[in-house]
């Protein structure tokens, strides 16, 4: 009755769905045909004149005067220049500046620009540019000032001539020139003047610079790109084309690597084996890092309970722990990372001595002690440092219980000093070459000072550093100084991790183009294609 | 009919303030806030007051929400903290693309289990129905995360097939072939992801169905099982899909979080991630609400097609 029908309407859907799905598995296979040999390879191949960089988020602002996330610094270093770099040796590269003097008094600096230096529009830079931005940068509104300030008081600058800008300092300061010269990327004044708010984190237009790149394009979440500048005072970048890919899970970033699909990216060193074994080149280098367990000093109030603590530690376990070998850290033993100039190893370094230890909580009469350890515990590093720490005092008869929470709230907490739940925490700087710069962390009462800790001496003797100008005398002061805070036991350094990146080995001039912290390269446009 | 959907669109704004209040007190729980994230160690204290105060983050929390909702109702969805862009931009930009991944992931794998369910349910017992449902049981069990990986390593790595990261390469927007090959993967991720809970369902309404009398009399009538299958059962097992489709409807925005952010698939899933991690109240609140719209809309939707379909249901009866 129904037979021929219900075979008909059976045939119908049949006739549909087997068409389709044919046509489905003939358009992917078709497409992945064509796609063949358009897929880099990770080794040998033709220059395609372009460079993938696959980044991890997208940066936080591209706005010269108040950026200072590490995308944001690294878009900015390729797009715009800075008056001069300070090495990690401490020697001062110019860039756009042609000299730099700094006055007998310490109360001023003279900068003179390089002739002819234009921007990527054509536009002649100048001293004008200079004040203006600096002047923009000194705003404390703007969200990044605080470099600019010697106390209460702002640097202001002033253009003497075309090329010449004098800094005004308020007061003596050593750590001066350093942060003048230190992520200040000068704007141009012709097309950002009428700008009335300088504390966006995005100007319009993007980008105008004098970088050896310039930004083409923005797509929100996906990539940046870049392509040479003409009018770049340096040399012209080797590979004219530059893509910033922004690829927020690690997995996908090492099969790019591994691919091909991507050129270069930071890896970890449990990824080290896979990708050498893909056949990339592995470049570890120091970012004058130091990660280290701190004390909440308003808890554990009794220096001689520190010492205890810090005796107990075995620095090496922890870091071959954390880091996985010693190709990949350096041992930090002060405040300041070992490859800082005005480091010193003559401090107490709490080798570990479980009798001192013992002899210590003795003598301060703690017995039984137990206490917190707040760390990001969705960093895998960290996560095993405070799981050793555990095992390690556990052993010296001390319980450690561990808490790992989210980054922004273990700081959050923990500056909360006596009322805080913690009593100790991991974490990690950056804080660059001028030994003055730590004082954020370890003066009395400073903006990022963890430790609750609190030493007049230790005070006074970041006011002699940020004032004395002869560097040997400097260097002494602070020698002293890392002696001080190292004998009040509120931090242990633990090591400068270093940052790895990994490479297509079709991409070189690595060392030419030089591994820096935060930015990657210090100059993009050095690199090459063999 | 008219009036019950009034009344249940009544119900609405109460639910999704409701919605809103508790997520946006949930996020100020937090020992910390978006500034936090957005701070570093050279910033000193009263840089960070002062973002604070520009963002209104010292303000009570109800004069904060106050004025987020107050903004909302007026069509302002306003800026995200962290990167200060209208959020209205970013999700117009980002849903078209969310949805380009989900609904065909979404549609085949509807069909997919339609299939495999009928399959199995009219089939029970049997070696098929077993391979099936055991099929559905794992598919369930694995985590879309760790399939997703295994598939960029299989195809994206080991074949080179396809590349791996985002929707289409630099430079090439706008090219189909290039957006079909970035497709692919992500694409059957979803459809890995999404069948197998379907195709269960489908399969017990089968069997369920199967049961009944009709398929008795129709048997007694000399119907293969083919026909039972899409003349009668097939359509009584529409029934229940129908409402699955209704609820559904929210998977279109937030289905994807997980497999977008592997991908790097420029959708909301990684937005909305980076927000919720770094507190950006007024971005994570944006997505909830639009979450919540669709799924209080969807559950309409399912009811009221439910009634039009069947014609045993009348609103009411029940009530």
């Amino acid at each position: 009755m129904h037979s021929e029908e219900d075979s008909k309407q059976m045939k119908t859907k049949r006739r549909v769905i087997a068409p389709i799905a044919l046509a489905l598995a003939a358009t992917i296979g078709l497409a992945a045909c064509a796609q063949g040999d358009a897929e880099p390879e990770t080794t040998g191949g033709e220059a395609t004149g372009q460079l993938t960089y696959a980044i991890a988020s997208d940066p936080s602002s591209l706005n010269p005067i108040n950026v200072a996330d590490r995308w944001g610094l690294t878009v900015t270093n390729i797009v715009y220049s800075p008056l001069a770099r300070v090495e990690g040796d401490g020697t001062v590269v110019n860039e756009l500046a042609e000299s730099i003097e700094p006055a007998e008094d310490g109360l001023s600096v003279t900068v003179t620009l390089k002739d002819g230096l234009k921007w990527s529009d054509g536009e002649p830079l100048t001293a004008d540019d200079v004040v203006f931005t600096y002047t923009n940068k000194a705003v404390r509104e703007n969200g990044n000032a605080d470099l600019l300030y010697v106390g209460d008081q702002p640097i202001t600058a002033e253009a003497t001539d075309e090329r010449t800008v004098v800094f005004h300092l308020p007061s003596v300061s050593a750590a001066a020139l350093s942060n003048i010269a230190t992520e200040t990327y000068i704007i141009p004044e012709h097309v950002y003047g009428d700008v009335t708010d300088f504390s966006v984190p995005e100007l319009d237009p993007l980008a105008v610079g004098s970088g050896p790149y310039t930004l083409t394009e923005y797509e929100r979440g996906q990539y940046l790109t870049f392509e040479a500048n003409e009018n770049y005072y340096g040399e012209a970048p080797k590979i004219p084309e530059l893509t910033l890919r922004i690829v927020s899970n690690a997995d996908t970033v090492k099969t790019a690597l591994q691919t091909g699909e991507a050129d270069a990216s930071f890896a970890t060193p449990d990824q080290i084996g896979e990708l050498e074994g893909a056949g990339l080149n592995v470049y570890p280098y120091a970012e004058g890092r130091v990660a280290y367990l701190g004390l909440n000093a308003a808890k554990i109030t009794d220096p001689k309970v520190r010492q205890a603590i810090f005796f107990a530690l075995d620095r090496d376990e922890i870091n071959t722990g954390a880091f996985l070998s010693d190709d990949y850290y350096e041992n930090a033993y002060t405040i300041l990372p070992p490859s800082n100039t005005f480091a010193t190893e003559d401090v107490e370094k709490y080798e570990q001595d479980t009798d001192a230890s013992a002899a210590l909580l003795e003598e301060a009469g703690a017995s039984d002690l137990s206490f917190t350890l707040a760390y990001a515990g969705a960093d895998p590093a960290q996560t095993t440092e405070a799981t050793l720490i555990q095992q390690q005092l556990k052993d010296a008869g001390i319980t450690v219980e561990l808490a790992g929470i989210e980054p922004a709230a273990v700081f959050e907490e923990i500056q909360k000093g006596a009322d805080s739940q913690y009593d100790a925490f991991l974490g990690g700087y950056i804080m660059g070459q001028d030994p003055d710069a730590y004082s954020l962390l370890y003066r009395t009462g400073a903006s990022a000072n963890y430790f609750s800790y609190s030493n007049p001496a230790t005070d006074a003797l970041f006011d002699q550093g940020a004032v004395e100008l002869d560097p040997d005398a400097r260097k002494a002061i602070y020698a002293d100084l890392q002696a001080q805070i190292a004998e009040d036991a509120v931090v242990f350094p633990l090591a400068d991790n270093l940052k790895i990146l990994a490479v297509n080995p079709r991409i070189g001039g690595v060392e030419d183009a030089k591994l820096v912290p935060i930015y990657t390269f210090e100059n993009f446009g050095l690199l090459t294609e063999q | 009919m008219a009036v019950y959907i009034l009344r249940r669109l009544a119900q609405v704004l109460p639910m999704l303030l409701l919605v809103t209040f508790v997520v946006f007190a949930l996020l100020h729980a937090a020992p910390y806030d978006v500034v936090d994230t957005i701070t570093t160690p050279q910033m000193s204290e009263e840089t960070k007051a002062a973002m604070r105060e520009r963002y209104g983050l010292d303000q009570p929390i109800v004069v904060q929400y106050g004025l987020w909702l107050g903004n909302v109702l007026q069509g302002d969805f306003g800026y995200s903290l962290a990167s200060r862009h209208p959020i209205a931009e970013e999700l117009a930009a980002r849903i078209p693309n969310t949805i380009l991944l989900v609904a065909p992931a979404y549609v085949a794998a509807l069909l997919l289990a339609i299939v495999l369910g009928l399959i199995a349910g009219s089939r029970r017992g049997t070696l098929v129905d077993k391979t099936i449902d055991s099929l559905s049981g794992v598919g369930i069990a694995t985590p879309s995360f760790w399939f997703a990986l295994l598939v960029i390593y299989l195809f994206g790595y080991q074949l080179r097939w396809f590349p791996i990261i985002g929707m289409h390469s630099v430079g090439k927007q706008g090219d189909p072939v290039d957006f079909l090959l970035h497709f692919v993967m992500p694409f059957l991720v979803l459809v890995v992801a999404f069948f197998p809970e379907l195709a269960r369902y489908v399969r017990s309404a089968t069997i369920s169905q199967f049961s009944q009398d009709y398929v008795l009399v129709q048997r007694g009538f000399g119907a293969s099982r083919r026909q039972v299958l899409t003349r009668h059962v097939g359509r009584n097992v529409m029934l229940p899909i129908i409402t699955q489709l209704g609820l559904a409807l929210p998977i279109l925005v937030t289905g994807a979080i997980v497999t977008e952010s592997i991908f790097g698939w420029p959708g909301i899933g990684p937005y909305f991630l980076t927000a919720t991690r770094s507190l950006d109240y007024p971005v994570v609140l944006a997505v909830l609400l639009l979450s919540a719209v669709l799924v209080i809309v969807g559950n309409l939707i399912a009811d009221i097609l439910y009634v039009v379909v069947d014609p045993r249901i009348r609103i009411g009866a029940g009530s």
